[in-house]
């Protein structure tokens, strides 16, 4: 008798369970904080996602300075501008060759014997990856951008890596792609695609139409909030008019420049894209 | 031989023994397997080669259960003899509480030492099998200094096991340990940017703390940055034969005067 009163007891419970968990989705959807479909780890994490890939970021960048942490680096893995700047020149070595392997002069220089020791024992030198080592940085920019998808400067840097560094830009564009579905609102990421299929894969069409992605979905905020994004903006216009200018499409190409202008006449950027189209 | 070097060689054997009855080398070697295995097999992107992170993460398994073991062997040398009263029958021989004490870290250490040449065996067999590699002069160096490490934290460890209980020891003996290994190195900075008292209290852990940033070598080895000087590798070494020996000292006067 008690026997199936517990029986009864458990049956009953498991049933509710399931209801209340179907019904609770249902009912209040708004409510809940996790996005139906999300997968286990952004469920577990939630937003610790976005920590956790910086942090993998950050090893990845370390990987790059041959495990020197918290080095003074401007040419670091993360800096994007420095990416695109070095567009081309071999970001992995030649920057550095007056520093290559100098030794940090502070604890070398210092009395304290613990201090030496440390600087001795622990590799100060700066040095960047080379070659095929460059792989090495795969697999924590891998786990950046799969413990946080919404992690921009991990997917950029991770296709910058994969497309420079390994020589993979197939690759590089696929994850751009799968990058932009995830944050469809971002005008970096579509730049960063255009970039790639323009200096890379050498698609000048496709690029076109990345770049007017990027400059349809770039709204840079007022005042100092939005000097990121007007940088974005102008270098956007940049390629366009270049592309524009390239295709013979003299009208759009100054349209380009006028709207360009209209963001920073002074930037260098700017000038440059006037200079194209002085050229003939 | 004589009858100290007897008793010495038969309190440390007991202690190698209880670590490899307890088979937690078992179960730490089965840990790693199930996390490195499958990281073994990691493609990222689509691109394989890469190795550093096995080697990183092998290592810190190793330096992780090192700690461990390490510990674990040395915070329960004395409490379990003192609680279940067999520490009297211990000194009712003819052996001096030097020789026990002595006895006792000896064997902590040469228990925690032989688990770490066989941590060292298996990441020499997992670097060997994927990149060909098979003793590089920084990995026997890394061991060397590693085996400094295990010289000091077992001496801690014996000291705090005659001055607290058994788990403020493992709490604060792990606490030292873990907090030199993440910010040892970053002492100097920290000790710049606090203000007046707490300067003082982090000068003071950075002068007579115990560094075991020192030992690890997990840099220079994961990166292949070259090996260590010797005379770097000698003067670590002195460092942490004289810290242990500052250790034991204040252990032997401890428990000369301790009353049972």
């Amino acid at each position: 008798m008690r026997h199936g009163l517990y029986i009864g007891l458990v049956v009953s419970g498991a049933v509710f369970a399931v209801a209340l968990g179907r019904l609770i989705p249902a009912l209040s959807a708004d409510g809940l904080p996790q996005v139906p479909g999300e997968n286990v780890l952004a469920l577990v994490l939630g937003d610790a996602r976005q920590i956790l890939g910086d942090a993998m970021l950050h090893k990845a960048d370390e990987y790059f300075h041959g495990g020197v942490r918290d080095i003074a680096c401007e040419h670091g893995l993360s800096a994007q501008d420095s990416h695109e700047a070095h567009a081309g020149h071999g970001h992995e070595a030649e920057e550095h060759e007056g520093e290559a392997g100098a030794p940090c002069a502070l604890p070398g220089a210092s009395r304290d014997p613990w201090v030496w020791l440390n600087a001795r024992v622990h590799a100060q030198e700066h040095r960047h990856v080379e070659g095929d080592e460059a792989r090495e940085l795969l697999p924590w920019l891998w786990a950046a951008c799969r413990a946080s998808p919404k992690n921009i400067e991990a997917l950029e840097t991770s296709a910058y890596v994969l497309s420079r560094m390994n020589n993979r830009p197939v690759e590089a564009l696929e994850l751009l792609e799968n990058g932009i579905r995830k944050n469809p609102e971002s005008a970096s990421l579509e730049f960063a695609r255009g970039g790639l299929l323009l200096h890379t894969l050498h698609d000048a069409a496709r690029a076109e139409k990345a770049f007017a992605e990027a400059r349809r979905k770039c709204r840079p905020a007022a005042g100092p909030d939005g000097e990121d994004d007007r940088l974005l903006l102008i270098r956007t216009l940049f390629y366009l008019g270049y592309l524009a200018h390239q295709r013979g499409d003299r009208p759009a190409a100054e349209a380009c420049l006028r709207d360009a202008e209209a963001v920073n006449p002074k930037h260098v950027v700017v000038q440059n894209l006037r200079n194209v189209l002085q050229a003939q | 031989m004589s009858v100290g070097t007897r008793q010495l060689g038969a309190l440390a054997r007991l202690s190698v023994l209880e670590l490899y009855r307890r088979k937690d080398l078992i179960v730490v070697f089965l840990l790693s397997a199930v996390i490195l295995l499958p990281l073994a097999f990691f493609a990222p992107f689509g691109m394989t080669g890469a190795s550093r992170y096995l080697n990183e993460l092998g290592l810190l398994l190793v330096w992780l259960f090192s700690i461990v073991i390490g510990l674990g062997v040395s915070v329960r040398l004395f409490p379990p003899e003192f609680e279940s009263r067999t520490i009297y029958p211990l000194l009712a021989k003819p052996v001096a509480r030097e020789t026990v004490l002595f006895g006792k870290y000896l064997g902590a250490l040469a228990a925690s030492v032989s688990a770490l040449a066989c941590f060292y065996l298996a990441y020499m067999l997992l670097i060997g099998v994927r990149q060909g590699v098979w003793c590089p002069l920084i990995l026997a160096q890394a061991f060397v200094l590693h085996a400094g490490f295990l010289v000091m934290i077992t001496a801690l460890g014996l000291l705090g096991s005659l001055v607290m209980t058994t788990s403020a020891n493992l709490t604060l003996c792990g606490l030292a340990t873990v907090g030199m290994l993440t910010f040892g190195q970053r002492l100097p900075a920290l000790i710049e940017a606090q203000p007046a008292p707490g300067r003082w209290v982090l000068q003071a852990i950075h002068w007579i703390g115990p560094h075991f940033e020192f030992f690890d070598l997990r840099q220079r080895v994961v990166h292949d940055w070259p090996p260590v000087g010797w005379g770097v590798l000698a003067g670590v070494t002195v460092y942490a034969v004289c810290y242990a020996a500052a250790c034991l000292g204040l252990a032997g006067w401890v428990f000369r005067r301790k009353r049972f």
